[in-house]
């Protein structure tokens, strides 16, 4: 029911941040060892034998500032005059590099729950005649004495105002004296103390996991949205009021008496729709159809060349697949679908995010949505080509619907909304026993094409069929050849001009709201295609095929490949996890996530084209063949 | 092509009593303007007279307090940008915003045809040409041809002015407004431009020309409307509006000693 949030910076990593300093925290407070959260690095620094409670909170915001100076010193200080879209990236890589360190370094994590001690007392005291622990008082008062000290710190002080400064106008704060480094440092610093402490107050309250409480980013976003990303009094009372609306749902929803919320919305699914509405709600009411005047960005974005000797490429890579789907044997057949399905994937992220500037995160809950679609009209007897049709068509709908914001905000604002709106889908609509078949998940039935047998799975040696890496073959080659179509020709440049430059686009007669929505269909339908696809290719597909995890990786591939072409997403999805890259490198996989999150981050600053562009770089320089793309 | 409006002919832009308001400031004060079939009428002012306000008023791109724009014969004022940019009303940036990951010629063909849900369907389907006439007319016009394949940043300033102009007239327009067309040209460069105005005028589009450059307002256009702190304070031809002694108080005769100029860049470009 926490959270408030100070920086200016959007921050995906914030939940992460604190999840980690938490973690740390009730580690060094039980065994008295410091967790490094570093790879290469000893997993475990025994410091103080007994430590206490103080020591403990001492040691925690040590290390939150400590972690916060280096997240913004090593990550974000580099990216200060980047577009958007790569300080987006690089907080995605820094939030699953977090995320899969946490887990890999506290594996019994959820089981010791038990051990913690709270921080503060559990006791119940009466107020207003109902019963309210004393935890939750206490925080609350903690919140509201937090807001009132930053409140007081950031309008009365010389740091305050320097900070202030620096986020109106960085040359102007340079030029008044003020380090913008030093200021941002230091806010980076209380923001990432903040984060640790509330993770560490509500774990009694919330409990404490590495996937949940990273999620914790969303609300508190959508009160820092709310809150107008300057006012800390807003900011927190838009975090106190979501919370109290949440906990009034849940209290609705678990009346056995409540009759009006059908059934098969999952009660939990409600509780985390309401940020999520909160957050649509107010983006759409405040933002402006076109930016204005001063907000044109000027930053550079990742080049997207016109896609050249197309024909050539798809005959040269539709040639190898079929040879490896013949000569290959199940286990590499199995990663060439697996690549393929997340070729068609990367194609949405390309098309959107590439094309159109729009930064999703709910890319992979599209695909959910057509998945568990198609596997419930094919339960009824569609055939598999009307079944997948179907699912892409609800996914195209959903897409849209979750674009509509796209068409008043922008940047980081956008990606927030995305990426609520992932958390509402998945938690609504994929996470309902009814719809998803829960924790067991749903199979589809077996397909066929022209009465022909398509399934993937055989006996023995003769699984993952050839039949249906075909089928996922034409898709992708379909899938690419429409979008070096559509690419090439005027809706192309529609695409690239509002990508580049809303307020003239719009002078010269395109209307980019509906551009947008076209570009969100397509990479939606295209989403949907792939969540088809691995309904159809998976024995039993579960809800965590779709989780917003899932997606950051996806765009995190796309970009490490190269966001902005579609040789890109091929190359994307050959990294895919699973897919044909990692199946030859035979590594482990449990560091995927992890080396992911740091790919990222070193891509969003050193190069923003992917490795698709590093290959073009070489490629003009050299004037010679394409080489530079098995450097993947 | 006469240098006063006709009451007869229905004008192409009528623009009655538009008002602006940022908060409680007012920054556009009842502004009427009209513009004729094939004329070139100029808006002057010095810097803070409330020209930019007013342009994005009558384009769509900042809603007016009050007021009302009419472009050849319908009621606009609450018209989306694009809607009035395809209805063949476009305008040109004062900063120019070319598309800069485009080639020139692409820069003109984004502008110069609205495809439809078929065509695009078509296109997904299958790579198909499209020749745009509009777009090899503006390229030949403004002498761009050489270039066409080239991207913006490869160009000098005062070609880069051109691919502005060029996108705004690759659909054919019936009216185009130039905010600040030749901000940053030489004298020379900004002659040329005249020049071409003329010719833009002769293939039937009529020229709304916002400029600070005097020779080139006065020199070009029919009529000329002056604005000072958001009112209109005289409108004529050149010549009048030169001897007009309101006029030269409060911007000729002070050229030169306004010092709004740089603030009103610094609070466009930054934040």
């Amino acid at each position: 029911m926490l959270t408030w949030r100070t920086s200016q910076v959007v921050n995906f990593a914030h939940g992460a941040m604190g999840m980690y300093v938490a973690f740390a925290y009730y580690e060094f407070r039980d065994s008295g060892e410091l967790v490094l959260p570093i790879l290469g690095l000893p997993d475990r620094v025994a410091l103080l034998p007994a430590p206490t409670l103080a020591t403990a909170l001492v040691f925690a915001l040590v290390l939150a500032a400590a972690l916060g100076l280096a997240v913004y010193w090593l990550v974000f200080r580099p990216l200060r005059s980047a577009p958007p879209l790569a300080r987006v990236v690089a907080s995605l890589g820094v939030y699953l590099y977090l995320q899969e360190i946490t887990r890999m370094r506290f594996p019994t994590s959820g089981a010791s729950v038990v051990t913690r001690l709270p921080v503060l007392p559990e006791g119940r005291v009466e107020l207003f005649g109902t019963g309210v622990s004393q935890n939750r008082l206490i925080l609350a008062g903690l919140v509201v004495a937090v807001t009132v000290v930053l409140a007081v710190v950031f309008q009365r002080t010389r740091f305050g105002l320097a900070t202030r400064a620096a986020a109106g106008n960085d040359k102007g704060a340079v030029l008044a004296g003020v380090s913008p480094d030093r200021v941002a440092a230091v806010n980076w610093m209380i923001a990432s103390v903040l984060a640790g402490f509330a993770v560490i107050l509500i774990e009694p309250i919330a409990g404490l996991d590495p996937t949940t409480t990273s999620l914790l980013v969303v609300p508190a976003l959508a009160a820092a949205l709310l809150g107008g990303l300057n006012s800390f009094v807003a900011t927190a009372a838009a975090g106190l009021a979501i919370g109290m609306v949440q906990s009034l749902v849940l209290g609705y929803t678990v009346r056995p008496d409540t009759t009006w919320i059908p059934d098969w919305l999952p009660t939990t699914g409600v509780q985390q729709a309401v940020p999520v509405l909160v957050v649509l709600g107010v983006l759409a009411w405040r933002g402006d159809p076109l930016p204005t005047r001063a907000t044109v960005g000027e930053a550079r974005l990742p080049a997207s060349p016109t896609p050249r000797r197309v024909g050539l490429w798809t005959a040269v890579l539709a040639a190898a697949s079929v040879a490896w789907l013949f000569t290959g044997d199940a286990s590499a057949r199995q990663a060439l679908i697996v690549t393929l399905i997340a070729v068609v994937l990367s194609l949405s992220v390309v098309v959107l995010t590439g094309y159109v500037g729009q930064i999703s995160l709910a890319q992979l809950a599209f695909a959910g949505v057509a998945g568990f679609a198609a596997i419930a009209v094919a339960d009824r007897g569609w055939p598999f080509p009307l079944a997948v049709g179907f699912g892409v068509a609800l996914a195209t709908v959903v897409g849209v619907l979750v674009g509509l914001p796209a068409t008043r905000v922008r940047g980081m604002s956008l990606a927030v909304a995305t990426m609520a709106a992932a958390v509402a889908i998945e938690a609504l609509v994929i996470g309902s026993p009814s719809l998803s078949g829960g924790i067991g998940g749903r199979s589809a039935p077996r397909p066929y094409l022209f009465g022909i047998d398509v399934g993937i799975s055989a006996r023995g040696a003769d699984n993952f069929r050839p039949a249906f890496g075909l089928v996922a073959l034409g898709c992708a080659v379909v899938s690419g050849l429409v979008v070096a179509n559509l690419r090439r020709n005027r809706t192309g440049l529609r695409w690239l001009a509002v990508r580049a430059n809303e307020r003239a686009a719009a002078a010269a007669g395109i209307d980019v709201g509906r551009t947008k929505l076209g570009a969100f269909a397509l990479s939606s339908a295209l989403a949907g295609l792939a969540g088809c696809l691995t309904a159809y290719a998976t024995s039993t597909l579960s809800t965590s095929s779709f989780m917003l995890i899932g997606a950051l990786v996806a765009v995190a591939l796309t970009y490490l490949g190269g966001i902005g072409g579609i040789s890109g997403a091929v190359i994307g999805g050959l990294l895919a996890q699973a897919g044909v890259v990692t199946s030859l490198s035979s590594g482990s996989s449990e560091y995927a996530f992890v080396l992911s999150g740091v790919a990222l981050v070193v891509v969003a600053i050193t190069a923003p084209e992917g490795i698709a562009g590093l290959g073009r770089a070489r490629l003009a320089a050299l004037g010679a063949r394409r080489t530079g793309e098995a450097a993947g | 092509m006469s240098g006063t409006v006709t009451d007869d002919a229905t004008p192409v832009l009528e623009v009655r009593g538009l008002t602006v308001r940022y908060g409680g400031v007012v920054a556009v004060d009842g502004v009427d303007l009209t513009v004729g079939d094939g004329e070139i009428v100029g808006l002057i002012g010095p810097n803070g007279a409330g020209k930019t306000s007013w342009i994005d008023a009558v384009t769509g791109f900042h809603r007016p307090a009050g007021g009302s724009v009419r472009f050849a014969g319908s009621d606009v004022t609450d018209a989306s940008p694009h809607a009035r940019a395809r209805a063949g009303f476009v305008r040109t940036f004062q900063r120019l915003d070319l598309f800069e990951d485009l080639t020139v010629r692409q820069n003109l063909l984004v502008g110069a045809s609205t495809p439809t849900w078929r065509d695009t369907l078509l296109d997904a389907l299958w790579p198909r040409h499209h020749d745009e006439e509009g777009v090899d007319e503006a390229l030949a016009l403004l002498g761009l041809d050489d270039v066409a394949e080239r991207n913006p940043a490869e160009l000098s300033n005062g070609q880069r002015h051109l691919v502005a102009l060029g996108r705004a007239l690759a659909a054919r327009p019936r009216l185009v407004l130039l905010d600040e067309p030749a901000a940053g040209l030489d004298e020379a460069e900004s002659a040329a431009l005249g020049l071409l105005l003329h010719d833009v005028r002769e293939r039937g589009t009529a020229i709304l020309l916002v400029d600070h450059d005097m020779a080139l307002v006065l020199g070009v256009c029919d009529r000329v409307a002056v604005l000072d702190l958001g009112r209109c304070i005289a409108t004529g031809r050149p010549a009048d509006v030169r001897a007009n002694p309101e006029v030269v108080a409060a911007y000729l005769g002070t050229e030169g000693h306004r010092t709004g100029e740089t603030e009103r860049d610094d609070r466009e470009g930054g934040a």
